[in-house]
């Protein structure tokens, strides 16, 4: 079931009413078990499985962890480790390996073929299998203690918010808030139902909105003027910001109505100058799982300059397969490290303004964001030559009109929505309405406008294919 | 007051519970379905399925609806001199074939039609001339050829993500729409949908939800056949592999219906109606197929007549994705001068 679904809203309406009638938390636990179980049945069911294999493997290895020492401690990690990422293997990228040997074996065997497996992408896999990864690491560096409550432990792997598209969390955030009862508060319900209205909006009428320029541009990218590809790439980095931060306000916004606080995935990042601290600000739960159990653990800054590019290197080729078995993600993540190792970023003043003229701040934003607009043409495009040729496109100056795929009227409305969005983002999240009234009817108009401006349909988000 | 949150909290939860149990329950849908057909119209407040009238008009919310309602009322009459023969005939198709009345096909005897997403259990009748006809529209071609298992062929390797896309999506969608039809399919929602389409249609050029007008604003089209990509398009590019693979595959087919005691096999590809009427920019998927040098199987070719019908308005139903009465003849009288040869 995706959020932008009426599925989705009967379903949250009956958990969320169904979650406060409960006065025992082991009841609450259970019901969001139950429920998570069906969310995530709603894709594929028997995928559920999987799930099903990698918490008891992850639930067993905890506890045995925090009882013994020595080289078993490791050994009972390792084993943990080689479980939820030969899934990982098995599921998403055994037939990208395959298929990348097959050249190499074909013209060493010519009558050997690789093989390929009829199996489907369980929905969120990667975000999930990250998840229960950082429990099993942090009970091996004692930071957390073992869950021995397994409904609970299941519970942290599958809440619903957060299963298919994060964010990815840490045990030292989720298990204390399962294990806590919380009463009703119609504060959190206010602020959570704001949270997800915003998250709608950048969705429905934003995101899916742009997608249909996004989708006319590269589908003809060849025939296009330098000028539309352009405004294709830009268009690309919108939708994706507002799909996926719209996609994490609805989790967090959901969550938090029931009194659950998610960590925060965003903090304005096309406003960061340089890439650096562009991922400080994107998918801020991902960038912090790969520097806590990758990036510090190869060595981080500590091994001399050379060997911290070469990890900063490692990290971003890791992210980027992370994303998706195709070379397209494998070579938009080695460029970002690239990038980032080459140009570390601007150092900042203890309050986080940045040294130096405003005008610079602007010219360094400014081409901060270029060059991730840039490099999410990789992201996007089906294949590295399309990649190639779109980018040359941009810059061979083609003449030409624009194309954008949507009339004069819509594509306005769509560059003004997405200004007024990023304008307004960094203050909603922290508006509060102490006015029951003020609610109500701001959340009516967020209906009124999600429905009449938006873009209805079962438009799926673009994280849910990792 | 604490008492009435209370009452309310379990009336929601309640009633939530029953709509979402309801919704999973294709009988109970097509019950109410049903049971608004009979008993629903513009007068009371409860909405009567535009189905009959055209698939796509209740979706498209148009004001001016009535230019595009048009009765379905297939019929057919059978030539009289069309003979006796001796054809158990078997059609594996879909919403096309299925609308079709059972006595029109020359020197058949015995008829069984089945859903072509569903397992074939067709199985040859003795002393018969057992003849099969595949029919399949040509939005679905594509991914029946691609992921269908109904035909105990094995899905080629590269069917997972397709096959897996949809089949999760087809879910979905049948979640969402039948909560839809049952939350929201009542007369007095009618001015908001129409508020929305009129908002898409005046301002921002383009229809509402999953349909879309034709160029010349005569038809209702399916948005995704109409796509600049997806496998359900007529305008999406197709590589020659893409139908090498779809040739291949309908001869599999065949080899493997001939070996199970099928005197003959057919293959027939209902055009979208975007193909024929809106022909500018076409892939040509069922002409590639079609002639295909390797392609073994018998096909009824309906692209060649209804391309080159001098008039092509008159094929299809204007607010539905289905063929006219016109059209549909067309199609029958194919088939009858391959029947009256057996």
């Amino acid at each position: 079931m995706i959020f932008n679904s009426i599925h989705f809203l009967v379903f949250f309406i009956v958990v969320t009413v169904w979650f406060f009638r409960l006065q025992h938390q082991r009841s609450r636990v259970w019901l969001l078990l139950l429920s998570s179980c069906y969310f995530y049945m709603t894709f594929i069911p028997v995928y559920i499985l999987i799930l099903f294999f990698t918490i008891l493997v992850d639930y067993y290895a905890g506890l045995f962890l925090e009882r013994t020492d020595g080289r078993t401690r490791k050994l009972i990690l390792t084993g943990s480790i080689v479980a939820n990422i030969g899934v990982l293997v098995v599921f998403k990228y055994f037939n990208f390996l395959s298929a990348s040997l097959q050249p190499a074996l074909h013209a060493l065997f010519p009558s050997v073929h690789t093989p390929i497996l009829d199996l489907l992408l369980p929905i969120g896999l990667s975000f999930h299998t990250f998840q229960a990864l950082s429990y099993t690491i942090e009970v091996y560096r004692r930071k957390q203690p073992a869950e021995k409550d397994i409904v609970v432990y299941a519970l942290y792997v599958m809440y619903y918010p957060q299963l298919v598209a994060g964010p990815i969390e840490r045990p030292q955030n989720m298990l204390g808030q399962f294990h806590e009862f919380r009463p009703y508060n119609w504060n959190n319900v206010k602020e959570g139902l704001l949270r997800m209205s915003w998250g709608f909006f950048k969705k429905m009428v934003i995101a899916d909105r742009v997608a249909m320029i996004v989708d006319h541009v590269y589908d003809t990218h060849q025939q296009q003027s330098s000028l539309t590809l352009g405004i294709g790439a830009i268009a690309y980095s919108v939708q994706i910001y507002c799909d996926f931060s719209g996609y994490s306000d609805i989790a967090i916004g959901a969550s938090k109505v029931m009194g659950i606080k998610l960590m925060e995935n965003f903090r304005n990042p096309y406003g960061a100058q340089g890439l650096a601290a562009f991922w400080k600000r994107w998918h801020i739960s991902l960038s912090s799982w790969f520097r806590d159990y990758l990036y510090i653990p190869l060595g981080g800054g500590r091994r001399g300059a050379l060997r911290t590019r070469l990890n900063v290197f490692v990290v971003f080729l890791v992210s980027g397969l992370w994303h998706g078995a195709n070379w397209t993600f494998g070579l938009w993540g080695v460029l970002h490290g690239f990038f980032v190792s080459l140009f570390p970023g601007v150092k900042t003043t203890e309050g986080g303004m940045p040294n130096g003229s405003r005008v610079g701040a602007i010219a360094r934003v400014t081409a901060t964001f270029l060059l991730v607009t840039l490099l999410w043409i990789f992201f996007r495009a089906p294949t590295i030559q399309d990649a190639f040729t779109y980018i040359g496109g941009i810059f061979t100056l083609n003449g030409g009109g624009l194309s954008t795929g949507l009339n004069t009227t819509e594509f306005l409305l769509a560059v003004l929505l997405s200004i007024l969005m990023f304008g307004a983002e960094a203050r909603i999240k922290r508006f509060y309405f102490g006015s029951d009234v003020l609610f109500f009817v701001t959340v009516f108009l967020s209906v009124i406008v999600c429905y009449f401006l938006g873009v209805v349909g079962e438009t799926k988000f673009i994280y849910f294919q990792f | 007051m604490r008492k009435f949150k209370t009452i309310f909290a379990y009336t929601v939860l309640v009633v939530g519970l029953l709509v979402m149990v309801a919704a999973s329950s294709k009988s109970f849908v097509f019950a109410v379905w049903d049971w608004h057909n009979k008993h629903g119209g513009d007068n009371k407040w409860y909405m009567i399925y535009h189905s009959p009238w055209g698939d796509l008009v209740s979706q498209a919310n148009l004001d001016n609806e009535k230019k595009y309602l048009e009765r379905k009322n297939y019929t057919y009459d059978r030539p009289a001199d069309c003979g006796k023969g001796n054809v158990a005939l078997y059609i594996l198709g879909d919403s096309y074939t299925r609308d079709i009345p059972d006595s029109v096909f020359c020197n058949v005897t015995s008829l069984e039609k089945s859903r072509v997403t569903q397992a074939c259990t067709f199985r040859p009748k003795k002393g018969a001339k057992n003849v099969l006809i595949i029919e399949m529209t040509e939005r679905y071609i594509r991914e029946m050829l691609h992921v269908t298992k109904d035909f105990s062929i094995p899905p080629p390797a590269n069917s997972s993500a397709a096959g897996g896309a949809d089949g999760v999506k087809s879910y979905a969608a049948f979640m969402n729409r039948n909560l839809e039809y049952l939350l929201f399919h009542f007369n007095f929602v009618n001015p908001i949908r129409r508020a929305k389409a009129s908002l898409g249609l005046n301002y921002f050029g383009r229809g509402s939800g999953n349909t879309v007008l034709s160029k010349d604003g005569e038809y209702l089209f399916f948005r995704s056949t109409v796509a600049p990509n997806g496998r359900f398009s007529s305008y999406s590019y197709v590589s020659d592999s893409e139908v090498d693979f779809c040739v291949k595959k309908m001869n599999y087919i065949y080899d493997h219906f001939k070996a199970k005691g099928f005197d003959e096999m057919y293959f027939s590809v209902i055009p979208n109606p975007a193909t024929i009427l809106q022909p500018e920019g076409y892939n040509g998927l069922i002409p590639r197929i079609q002639k295909s040098a390797m392609l073994k199987v018998k096909v009824f070719d309906l692209f060649s007549v209804f391309s080159s019908s001098a008039n092509p308005d008159v094929l299809y139903r204007k607010g539905d994705t289905h063929w006219s009465d016109y059209g549909m003849h067309i199609w029958i009288d194919m088939v009858n001068s391959e029947m009256v040869k057996y």
